[in-house]
């Protein structure tokens, strides 16, 4: 089953308080990707407009070279994605949230992500236990 | 540029139609076309996950405390802007 990183497992791993890298080391088997959904994927490049050019050029490169798999938000995703929100009637979930949402139950995978406040109530999602 | 010669069996009609359409507004033959698709795609084939944690902790030697600080605030933003936060 597919892994996908939601962008918090990023924030919390550059604060040191979880081992991203060890993560996927230990949980991802041989030749297996670390998928990111594109609103992940998004959030992520946020930097790389949002600051000054040194740092832009920084966060930018290091995007670059992690050649990451982003799976596209697409015509099925974003029907799951309507569905999601119709069935939970929730106004405190953002719409980038059910797009991750969808994007990961469409293709089959699981997420990671600290968000379990907002993704729990989701029950055809699979969240990946840390 | 080393290459090699590939043959094609079995192609949907309807990508071999878009295809022809693509290749027609690019104006490339449909060789250059198929050639222009698949390069594309072999481009998104992701380095596996052990690769990326390699990258992600090679990349992160470089940064100090307080750039990653910065990182993980900005990924933050990012979400609260997005109706994430």
């Amino acid at each position: 089953m597919a892994s996908f990183v939601d962008a918090d497992a990023f924030v919390r791993w550059e604060k040191g308080e979880f081992d991203l890298p060890g993560w996927m080391e230990s949980h991802l088997g041989e030749g297996e990707p670390a998928l990111f959904p594109a609103t992940v994927w998004q959030q992520l490049h946020y930097g790389v407009y949002a600051w000054e050019a040194k740092r832009a050029a920084k966060r930018s490169r290091f995007l670059s070279l992690i050649r990451a798999s982003v799976v596209s938000f697409s015509r099925r995703h974003a029907v799951r994605a309507a569905q999601l929100a119709a069935e939970l009637k929730a106004e405190d979930i953002g719409v980038a949230d059910f797009q991750v949402a969808a994007t990961v139950i469409e293709d089959g995978g699981k997420l990671l992500t600290f968000n379990r406040d907002h993704f729990e109530r989701l029950p055809a999602l699979r969240l990946v236990d840390v | 540029m080393k290459t090699v010669t590939m043959t094609m069996r079995g192609c949907p009609e309807a990508v071999h139609e878009a295809l022809k359409r693509s290749a027609k507004v690019n104006r490339r033959s449909l060789n250059q076309e198929t050639i222009s698709w698949l390069e594309r795609q072999a481009a998104e084939v992701p380095m596996n996950g052990r690769e990326l944690a390699q990258r992600l902790r090679e990349f992160n030697k470089g940064l100090t405390v307080k750039e990653r600080l910065e990182l993980a605030e900005s990924i933050e933003e990012a979400g609260r802007r997005m109706g994430r936060g």
